[in-house]
């Protein structure tokens, strides 16, 4: 079996209050697509947050490459390492997009470095992927909440991390951009990435994800693959009555909601 | 390789016209240079006097002064600059953590309690000044800091609050000193008429350099600091190694500037916004673009305050937010409109 890339030891984060994640353990190796469901509330975000050096957990460890990420791994490194996509960015100032995702490439740059032409290659070629680049010389201010989300997600791309985390990819885009987006994750995925997704969606989530991890309350109460996880009596008691599932025409499972 | 649109220079999309800084750094030097030479023709007739006065009037006061005004710009803008960045806030201003309010009461102090030796062949005041404001900057990031961070929405309202405490010494101060009004009030309107440019530039120039140099240092990550500091965090920015080198260098650019000119407004909240207007947001151009628009407009009102109406000289404060604040109307409304 391969070496877990990232690897959470019985993690628990808190904000100033109540633990939002409680002992959560969780190995993501190369060629591995994990979803992370769960209902609102249920930590996901934090999760995520503590993955990827924004949030030190409170007890427990984050390794990557099996180094603490806190402790023995500096911003840079990771950032080379690990690509976050946030669920959105308010940018205040006038950047055009591919100024934005050229930023991706500070990792990669020495403090007194400008962008070379393999730089410039590595954001077009992320903006390319992501179906940016006619929007390369828009400002970033007047951009479309699903056309910032593909920005966005070309600057983790052009960041040229193995790793990718993201929060709700999906959210803000219509279906086609969904589809498109999960796609290119399941490509980076195959090539030998790997991927950690917060996913609101589930049947996006069983279409593509190789693992499913279900939390509730902070802490993980299945993980598995889709087929295993998505199953009526496991979703009910983490999301409540108002769902179902039937077979998907394709085999995998189709989460429907249930209208009383 | 087709590069469409690269680089950005030529960028000329219809929503965006940006010009190269270069070119704006280079026309604000000459612009600079004319200023300063009229800055030291104008004046007083200087024909009928001897030689050696005329060499003093030229060379110890006139001269200096407009240096100091380039340097007092180029301070507060770029003071303006990396704040305005820091705090994803183009209302930001040099005096939002502080250093302002900390510089007037100490100012103020020296004055009240007639301090007269000079430190380092600095104006007692200046002096005071100085280290009043950076006092100040730093009890602001001390309040702020929690448990080894410092949020930024935190450290503003600290600076707030500070700057409050300040001016309310700085008040019961006034009530207790009415024999000093007069000096008091020239001070803290702002003003360059110094006898002792010459030394005010010695101790403020290296100062005021080299907080330049670290913001320009720190440039990328100010760039990265627009999209949120968990943004920059993710990009491999050390967050709280950078936002501790830019707030020194805003503050001793701040404090450096207030030092020698008193409180000079508007200038740090405008010039930022005119050169990112002109050369987009890119912290890399908006920092020397900044600091060039600032020496000249600064040089501009200076000579403004000195001529308008002579023989009286009217606080250059006043001339920067007369000159300042409908210029800064009017690019608001032009960006609304657009």
């Amino acid at each position: 079996m391969k070496d877990a890339l990232l690897k959470l030891e019985s993690v628990s984060c808190a904000y100033d209050g109540p633990t939002v994640v409680e002992g959560v353990s969780l190995e993501v190796r190369a060629g591995e697509f994990v979803a992370i469901a769960g209902p609102n509330g249920s930590g996901k975000t934090t999760l995520l947050r503590a993955a990827s050096r924004a949030m030190a957990p409170r007890s427990g460890r984050v390794l990557l490459d099996g180094r603490d990420l806190y402790e023995e791994t500096d911003a840079k490194s990771a950032a080379r390492r690990l690509a976050v996509v946030p669920q959105d960015a308010v940018v205040e100032f006038d950047f055009l997009a591919l100024e934005i995702v050229l930023m991706g490439r500070y990792p990669h740059l020495g403090r007194f470095d400008a962008e070379t032409e393999r730089d410039r290659e590595a954001a077009r070629q992320a903006m390319e992927r992501t179906d940016t680049w006619e929007l390369r010389d828009r400002p970033i201010t007047e951009l479309s909440g699903g056309e910032r989300r593909r920005v966005l997600m070309a600057r983790a791309l052009a960041q040229e991390a193995q790793i990718l985390l993201l929060d709700e990819p999906t959210s803000h885009l219509d279906i086609h951009f969904q589809v498109e987006i999960l796609r290119l994750l399941k490509n980076h995925v195959d090539a030998g990435g790997a991927s950690v997704a917060v996913m609101h969606d589930l049947n996006l989530a069983a279409a593509f994800a190789s693992r499913v991890v279900l939390l509730q309350e902070g802490r993980v109460t299945g993980e598995g693959p889709p087929r295993e996880m998505l199953v009526e009596e496991k979703l009910k008691s983490v999301f409540g009555p108002h769902l179902e599932v039937r077979a998907h025409p394709d085999g995998g499972p189709l989460v429907l909601p249930r209208i009383p | 390789m087709d590069w469409n649109g690269w680089p950005k220079r030529f960028i000329r999309n219809a929503s965006m016209r940006r010009l190269g800084s270069g070119r704006v750094l280079a026309a604000a030097a000459g612009i600079w240079a004319a200023v300063a030479v009229v800055s030291v023709m104008a004046g007083a007739d200087l024909s009928g006097v001897s030689p050696e006065i005329r060499k003093e009037v030229l060379w110890n006061l006139r001269l200096p002064r407009v240096l100091l005004a380039a340097l007092v710009g180029a301070a507060l803008s770029t003071a303006g600059a990396v704040f305005q960045g820091l705090f994803r806030n183009p209302l930001a201003d040099p005096f939002v953590i502080g250093v302002s309010g900390g510089a007037a009461l100490a100012a103020v102090l020296s004055i009240v309690l007639g301090a007269s030796a000079t430190v380092l062949g600095l104006a007692p005041v200046a002096a005071a000044a100085f280290v009043g404001g950076l006092l100040a900057a730093g009890v602001v990031y001390r309040l702020a800091r929690v448990r080894g961070r410092v949020p930024l929405p935190t450290l503003l309202l600290a600076g707030f609050a500070v700057g409050a405490l300040a001016s309310a010494f700085l008040s019961v101060l006034l009530v207790a000193a009415s024999r000093s009004w007069s000096e008091i009030v020239l001070w803290l309107m702002g003003s360059l008429a110094h006898t002792d440019a010459w030394s005010r530039l010695r101790i403020m120039g290296p100062a005021v350099v080299l907080a330049m140099g670290l913001a320009a240092i720190y440039a990328r990550d100010l760039n990265m600091f627009l999209l949120g500091e968990e943004s920059a965090r993710h990009l491999g920015v050390e967050v709280e190694r950078a936002k501790r080198m830019l707030l020194v260098a805003g503050a001793v650019a701040t404090a450096a500037a207030v030092a020698v000119g008193g409180i000079i407004g508007f200038v740090g909240l405008v010039v930022p916004n005119l050169a990112r207007a002109l050369v987009g947001p890119d912290h890399r151009d908006v920092l020397p673009v900044s600091a060039a628009a600032g020496a000249v407009l600064v040089s501009l009102a200076d000579l403004g305050a000195r001529c308008a109406a002579p023989p009286l000289e009217l606080p250059i404060g006043a001339i920067t937010a007369l000159a300042g604040a409908p210029f800064f109307l009017w690019v608001l409304r032009r960006k609304a409109r657009s």
